[in-house]
């Protein structure tokens, strides 16, 4: 149960662009999210999904904002920028023709 | 406005320091409160939830660093450290210091001085109008080149038709002419 980054190197980008793209979240809620929709599978550590969203914060992908939470506590939530929007779209496209390719291969009978 | 978010955060991070790191603070403790209660909720004791949240957290110290580093303004600012440590060194010992300052004052100028005429002498062209139409009257005498005379000079000088004027040097290798 490594963090996500452990699998597929840059992923981790990707499943917090997505998560966030319909609504904006704060850390702890994009963490959940990403564990509950993969079944428990994919489990992002703080460690690795703090400074990637510092580091998509910087890079102009996602804006911070700070808010309520539901419970009423302030949390700085994250929202997809425009141009983050854009990337998401090229990194989908691109996480598609990647794992279409690895599944040719792993797939295949002919050895 | 990419570019423009970009600039504001990395402005941000240099000018407003205190506060980015307040946010850096209370963000990653939001974490670790929901991750109490959390734990809490999964029926843990108070202090077993603390204890479990600390653990899943980790190094603190080491992920604000990671953080930091996102920003991409370190450079800077251990470059103003470093400045304002060499001016405290420099303070500590002024004599120190002034030596440094005027050797290496001595030093430029001395520089500056020895181009500024190498410059003058030798590299740049003479300051007449067209240096094409230049010409360099020599004199040899049993196949040694000597000089002419004043009274030589005068001469060519009073009897010129073909030129805009005359005008004689001494040293005549430290100039440069171009031969054309």
């Amino acid at each position: 149960m490594g963090k996500p980054s452990d699998l597929v190197q840059g992923t981790l980008d990707l499943l917090i662009l997505k998560t966030i793209s319909l609504e904006p979240k704060h850390g702890w809620a994009i963490a959940k999210r990403i564990q509950q929709i993969s079944a428990e599978v994919l489990q992002v550590q703080q460690g690795s999904l703090y400074p990637a969203l510092h580091r998509l914060e910087q890079q102009g992908w996602i804006k911070a904002h700070w808010d309520e939470t539901e419970g009423g506590r302030k949390a700085k939530f994250y929202s997809l920028s425009r141009a983050g929007r854009t990337q998401l779209e090229k990194e989908l496209a691109q996480w598609d023709r990647l794992s279409t390719a690895i599944n040719l291969v792993v797939q295949t009978n002919e050895a | 406005m990419r570019w423009i978010d970009k600039r504001l955060l990395r402005f941000r991070a240099l000018f407003s320091r205190a506060r980015v790191e307040q946010e850096l603070d209370d963000e990653l403790r939001f974490h670790w409160q929901q991750q109490i209660e959390e734990n809490l909720a999964a029926g843990m004791s108070p202090e077993e939830a603390h204890y479990a949240a600390q653990r899943v957290v980790g190094d603190l110290a080491q992920l604000k660093d990671e953080c930091r580093d996102t920003r991409g303004v370190a450079w800077i600012e251990t470059s103003v450290h470093d400045l304002r440590y060499g001016w405290r060194m420099l303070r500590k010992s002024p004599v120190l210091t002034i030596v440094a300052i005027l050797s290496l004052a001595i030093g430029i100028g001395a520089n500056t001085t020895i181009f500024t005429i190498i410059d003058a002498l030798m590299l740049k062209m003479l300051p007449v109008k067209n240096p094409s139409e230049l010409v360099q009257f020599l004199h040899f005498f049993q196949e040694q080149r000597s000089s002419f005379s004043y009274p030589w000079y005068e001469h060519f000088r009073e009897h010129s038709h073909s030129f805009a004027g005359v005008f004689a040097v001494s040293g005549i290798n430290a100039l440069k002419l171009r031969e054309s």
